[in-house]
């Protein structure tokens, strides 16, 4: 044994490891190699994460938009008697009832009742009637004939450990006598803004009690209040039976028992009253009238039950008249409750038995609320920050219910088809997502969007595919190998020029340009066509010349005749454009055509996307042109066919799925580009087609707007869509043009 | 004719002619856009000549002229003017109110060149355009006249220049010190707050900091008043029109007479041109100065990106071609590559937006960063997140250049290895990988031009229009991921076009424009160069 494995060691088999070692190690390159195969494979698996996190991601945040509102009652408390009319606080801990007594605070925090304020000069007098405005103003018509205006607020206060309580305030106004025979007031309506109140309140059949308080700041720091009061009659037929202010025209509209509204020009009171709109049938009373957030759209509900919203919109000087814009869900019977949001444009309308949720912008409605069996609504109000409805019924009993409802203006509907916005004259596809106010009516749309992008992609596939089709084909077919072989890293240089130089370029040498030299762009496919013509006949008939274009090098007499007819073409533009086109092109277009010529249009950025796309295409497309086997071009040029006859009818029919799918893949890159849209186009939302003016495209849309839009809000959400949109379009394209091009690498596979 | 007519067409050539047209189209659009690149960058660095022109009203205006165009008749539609106007820069922003100003060629009596002329680049309000009346030394009067003046600035303006740097080293590098010190101090308090210790030994260890630190950026303050009181030197500047205007020697950052180069000198300001424009930071809202910080942004940006894109790109292309069994995994893999690589950039950057910032960045403040809330750290726009997003965006281009390179490496090469007893790995890792590498690199580089191109993404994930600071400093933990930063590409957007002063960003985006442009060819050609190489190289080894 001793012999052998001295013997081991000596020799040539002296190198050799002995088994032990080749063991242990070998254990270890296992190891390694079942540690590599793991890694690599985590790098497949990385990518199709990233691809899936990406969508996922992007899903994740747009999809809360379209979920539906959802109520749920969190608490009931009693109160002592029946409420006319309740409020609640931001924060859903106190609420107030207004009582035929007085007004009453209770906490819904700790369901029970806190206090009821004392009211100066209140003479056992009961609440016959009130008006509460959403911000917590309210005016009590009396059983005397008086009405008291006051004001409830909510004050949050904070302890050491910044606790929270909210602390329930009354602060009262002057009462005023309306009527003198101390009949009760029912009918009453105010307005209140920095200058002060006004309140109008039915004191006799067709009679109307104006009272205006002014509150002036001196300079001293005090308010002084002017106050004046005044009676107008309005004759109607049928009796008053809702009353609103309108404060964008300074007027009182009234509905009437028979159905009719009237307007009131507090300007000029004395002035007859106007007729502007009636409900649906004569007869049908008009039971509530309210203006939603803004003052702009009107909510007529009436005692059929139904509720529309309208508009006041001017006929002519001094007449209006209320077009009605949408017919909400009806109730069953009359609704007279009413309550807005002071966010939105959402709104409450509450019949007997039902409470329903409608919201302006889009005519939807979006919750209804039903009553147990006993019992019927009589107040209602919708939480400040329209997270919850504060309900009270014949039982005396208030309900509490949360809401979650954030995004109450979305849904499949507003964001792809018309939708009739305030201040418009029929329904309209808008995006216009910020304004100056914060009543401002956002127009989310996103069909201005992808029409914008459809166009753009239009007009640059318009102008890149021939171009990028032609020069792939005189390039694989005609031209000389040598040749090739610079040309082709030259115009794969122009795919390296980044997006943004192309737009800026675009924008600021392009535009200008094509503004002053539009009629001899027009003119320049004939120019140099001419030219080529020319260039032709020479060549054929003085044979001295034929050094100038010899076959696979034509293209150094091209660039010198296209550069030529480019230049001829211009200066025949001008000559065009000061004899034929009234010396300049764009008043001639406006004056023919109807056309407006804007600097950064379709047709610029048609051509600075030529300049993007226009490489992506020719590499494709010339790389399946060229690879058609060459056994086919041989055949057919020795069966007698031109060269040109051959490219036509032999090569590009073979290769024609490899160009599909190229064009496939340009149109989506076209449909993605950002920033040469983002610089060339005035990036107007508009939806016109036509080439000389701008658009707005989806990508350059979220890249503008993104930075701007509040995290998590509705406008974040939406530019999460319009990626996700952008993302599936792109997809689509690119599967199919990745399917096509497999479909042909089995087809060559087979010649 | 006619038959020579016929025969043109049905041999088709005119047909051929027009399909050359359309790649002579694509090759002139090519040149002629970088053509005027160049010719309008080379504005920015070629020094003009200041001209004096005469109107008929007597006036004069001192300035270079920039453009020239034909004036556009408002009124009359049917007649063409032929009357042009020029577009004078005759900088003295602070006096004129307005640095470029046009004048219609009908009113020019004359226009003459002087010889008595001085440009001075200043560090506020732009150019100065006129003559020096005198230079002064606290109250002596130490030159006269113009050439004079300029003679005695020019010997004065290096030592002004070293009293400016050190006073730029005391305010950002001590001063700045300082100041981070005195924030860490705030930041290391807020964060025993947040854990309920108020009082104790490590509270006032911190709290005894602040006063210290405040004494010696009084030290330091005293510094800086003494540098900048010995900066006595000031000029009378005098316009065309006569009005004064007195001006520290501190602020001029370089004076020359135009005028009076000879080509050597226009050389040589040429080169110092660009010098200053890649190397200074910007000044006047990015209309002038240079565009460092920016440079330095793509490429540390671009560098992040490659570290980041390169080892998944190398993975998951050796996993498509060397590791995965054929079937639908590698079906589907191939799939999300191509759809990867589709995916317009926009929706990179909303992914960005969406996972990496508020997601990643918001749990990470949250988790690490408590202290600094409510100013978010990671949970807003940075460099790591912007590079993060471009790597998600370049991957596709390793990837598919990474499986070009293996799938030209012959197959036998590997049997071999394998034959011989390697593993796996081994032969991936000694034998495949360096013939390999020369693609990697390639894919590398095209990734890399595309990074420094897109502006997209980058403009809602992390670039600002002007970063107070860079990346890189001398504080630890020296490279700071989560700050924002400039980019060219983004420069070129911003200062075209949401500049103050268009006219006079004017020739700054171009020369942005030609040094982006030189980037990227000069990265793709690096690409292709080492692509034909590679070809030749594993042609020559067939095995």
């Amino acid at each position: 044994m001793t012999d052998e494995t001295q013997q081991n060691k000596s020799g040539p088999e002296a190198s050799r490891p002995d088994r032990a070692f080749f063991s242990r190690n070998i254990v270890k390159r296992l190891l390694v190699n079942r540690i590599a195969t793991g890694v690599v494979t985590s790098g497949g698996w990385i990518i199709i994460g990233s691809i899936l996190a990406i969508l996922f991601v992007i899903v994740g945040e747009f999809y809360p938009l379209f979920k539906e509102p959802t109520l749920t009652l969190d608490r009931e408390l009693k109160t002592r008697s029946v409420p006319l009319a309740v409020g609640i606080d931001p924060y859903q801990e106190k609420a107030y009832a207004v009582e035929k007594d007085g007004i009453r605070f209770y906490s819904l925090l700790d369901k029970k009742f806190i206090s009821q304020p004392e009211i100066p000069e209140w003479n056992s007098a009961q609440v016959t009637g009130v008006f509460a405005s959403q911000k917590d103003f309210l005016v009590l018509g009396l059983s005397d004939g008086r009405i008291y205006p006051m004001q409830i607020e909510f004050r949050p206060s904070y302890d050491s450990e910044s606790r929270r309580t909210i602390e329930p305030f009354l602060l009262v106004e002057d009462a005023f006598q309306i009527q003198n025979d101390g009949s009760p007031v029912t009918l009453l309506a105010h307005l209140k803004n920095e200058q002060g109140y006004q309140i109008a309140a039915q004191s006799a059949k067709g009679q109307v009690s104006l009272v205006s308080v002014r509150l002036r700041k001196t300079m001293m720091g005090t308010t002084r209040k002017s106050i004046s009061q005044k009676t107008i009659s309005v004759p109607v037929q049928g009796e008053i039976t809702a009353m609103v202010f309108d404060e964008a025209h300074n007027n009182l509209l009234l509905g009437t028992s028979y159905g009719q509204i009237f307007q009131v020009d507090l300007d000029d009171p004395e002035h007859p009253s106007q007729l502007v709109g009636a409900t649906r049938r004569p007869g049908v009373a008009v039971t509530h009238l309210g203006f939603v957030l803004g003052g702009y759209s009107l909510i007529v509900s009436d005692s059929d039950g139904a509720v529309f919203s309208t508009q006041l919109q001017k006929i002519s000087a001094g007449k209006f008249k209320l077009t009605k814009i949408y017919d909400f869900q009806p109730h069953e019977n009359q609704s007279h409750l009413f309550s807005i949001s002071l966010r939105n444009k959402g709104f409450l309308t509450g019949s007997k038995k039902m409470v329903r949720l409608h919201y302006g912008t889009t005519g939807e409605t979006q919750l209804s609320l039903s009553v147990p069996d006993n019992a019927e609504y009589k107040a209602i109000t919708l939480a400040p920050k329209f997270d919850g409805i504060l309900a009270a019924d014949t039982t005396g009993t208030l309900h509490l219910w949360k809401m979650n409802n954030p995004y109450p203006q979305m849904s499949i509907k507003s964001l792809f088809s018309r939708v009739w916005y305030e201040g418009y004259d029929e329904p309209d596809y808008v995006w216009q997502s910020t304004g100056g106010s914060d009543e401002f009516e956002s127009k989310l749309s996103l069909v201005p969007l992808i029409f914008g992008t459809l166009k753009g992609t239009l007009y640059a596939m318009l102008f890149a595919v021939p171009l990028a089709i032609f020069a792939a084909f005189y390039t694989s077919q005609f031209m000389d190998p040598g040749l090739k072989r610079t040309i082709k890293p030259t115009i794969e240089m122009m795919a390296a020029l980044p997006s943004v130089v192309l737009g800026f370029f675009a924008a600021l040498v392009i535009a200008p340009q094509v503004e002053t030299f539009l009629p001899g762009l027009a003119l320049m496919p004939f120019v140099v066509t001419g030219l080529i013509l020319l260039a032709l006949l020479v060549h054929e008939k003085v044979p001295a010349l034929k050094f100038m274009a010899h076959s696979g090098k034509e293209i150094y007499l091209l660039v010198f005749i296209t550069f030529l007819g480019g230049l001829l073409s211009f200066w025949m533009g001008t000559l065009v454009e000061s004899s034929v086109l009234m010396g300049d092109h764009r008043i001639w277009l406006k004056q023919v055509f109807e056309v407006t010529y804007d600097q950064r249009n379709a047709l610029v950025v048609g051509l600075a996307m030529g300049f993007a796309i226009i490489p992506i295409i020719f590499t494709i497309a010339e790389d399946s042109l060229s690879n058609v086997p060459g056994h086919l071009k041989a055949s057919s040029l020795a069966l007698g066919a031109t060269p040109w006859q051959t490219a036509l009818k032999v090569i590009l029919p073979t290769a024609s799925p490899g160009i599909f799918s190229a064009i496939m893949i340009g149109f989506g890159r076209a449909v993605g580009e950002t920033m040469i849209v983002l610089m060339a186009t005035g990036n107007t939302p508009i939806m016109e087609w036509s080439i000389f003016n701008g658009f707005r495209a989806l990508s350059a849309n979220i890249a503008v707007e993104l930075p701007e839009a509040p995290e998590g809000g509705t406008l974040f959400r939406i530019l999460f869509l319009a990626a996700f949109l952008l993302f599936v379009m792109t997809f689509v394209i690119n599967t199919i043009a990745e399917v096509v091009r497999l479909r042909m690498r089995k087809k060559y596979q087979g010649l | 004719m006619q038959k020579v007519g016929k025969k043109i067409w049905q041999r088709g050539d005119l047909f051929i002619w027009w399909t050359g047209a359309g790649l002579a189209l694509s090759l002139i659009m090519t040149v002629a856009l970088l053509f005027g690149v160049v010719l309008n960058a080379s504005q920015f660095f070629w020094p003009g000549e200041i001209q004096v022109v005469s109107l008929k009203d007597n006036s004069s205006i001192l300035g270079m002229q920039m453009e020239r165009e034909m004036i556009p008749d408002l009124g009359d539609v049917a007649k063409k003017t032929d009357t042009y106007r020029i577009q004078i820069k005759r900088g003295n922003r602070d006096i004129y109110n307005s640095d470029f100003i046009w004048v219609d060629e009908k009113d020019i009596k004359s226009i003459h060149l002087p010889d008595e002329v001085v440009a001075i680049e200043r560090r506020e309000w732009g150019y100065f355009f006129g003559h020096i009346k005198e230079v002064r030394d606290g109250d002596k009067v130490v030159a006269h006249g113009t050439t004079e003046s300029l003679q005695a600035i020019i010997d004065k303006l290096p030592r002004s220049k070293t009293i400016n740097e050190q006073i730029k080293r005391v305010q950002k590098k001590e001063i700045g010190t300082i100041n981070h010190k005195m924030e860490r101090v705030r930041l290391k308090l807020k964060k025993l707050t947040l854990a309920d210790i108020t009082t104790g030994k490590e509270v006032d260890a911190l709290k005894q900091e602040i006063p210290r630190l405040q004494a010696e950026y009084k030290i330091l303050e005293k510094k800086l008043t003494e540098l900048r009181t010995s900066q006595t030197a000031q000029l009378v500047l005098q316009t065309i029109e006569g009005k004064e205007k007195l001006l520290p020697l501190s602020q001029v950052l370089d004076i020359y007479n135009p005028n009076q180069f000879s080509l050597l000198d226009k050389v040589v300001y040429f080169m110092r041109s660009i010098q200053k424009f890649i190397c200074d930071d910007p000044r006047e809202a990015n209309t002038e100065g240079g565009v460092f910080p920016a440079i330095f942004g793509t490429i540390l940006m671009v560098l992040i990106m490659s570290m980041l894109a390169t080892p998944v790109g190398v993975l998951a292309a050796f996993y498509l071609r060397e590791y995965a069994r054929q079937g639908a995994m590698v079906s589907i893999v191939r799939i999300a590559v191509n759809n990867l690589a589709g995916v317009p950039s926009i929706v990179f950057g909303i992914f960005g937006v969406g996972f990496f910032i508020y997601t990643l960045g918001g749990s990470i403040d949250q988790l690490f960063f408590p202290e600094a809330l409510p100013t978010p750290t990671f949970g807003t726009g940075g460099i790591l997140w912007a590079s993060l997003t471009m790597a998600l965006l370049t991957v596709p281009v390793v990837i598919v250049s990474t499986e070009e390179g293996l799938a030209a490496v012959p197959k036998g090469i590997r049997e071999a290895s394998l034959a011989l007893g390697a593993t796996k790995f081994e032969t991936t890792w000694r034998v495949v990988l360096p013939s390999v590498m020369p693609s990697v690199l390639t894919g590398l580089i095209l990734a890399m031009a595309r990074a420094a191109g897109e502006v997209a993404p980058l403009m809602i994930t992390g670039v600002v229009k002007l970063a107070p600071t860079l990346p890189i400093d001398g504080f630890w933990p020296f490279i700071h991921l989560e700050r924002k930063f400039m980019h060219l590409g983004f420069h070129i957007y911003d200062v075209g076009f949401q500049s103050p002063n268009v006219d006079a960003a004017r020739p700054m985006v171009f020369a942005t424009t030609l040094l982006l442009i030189l980037m990227v060819i000069f990265l793709n050609m690096a690409a292709v160069y080492l692509r034909n190489r590679l070809r030749k190289q594993l042609t020559a080894s067939a095995v």
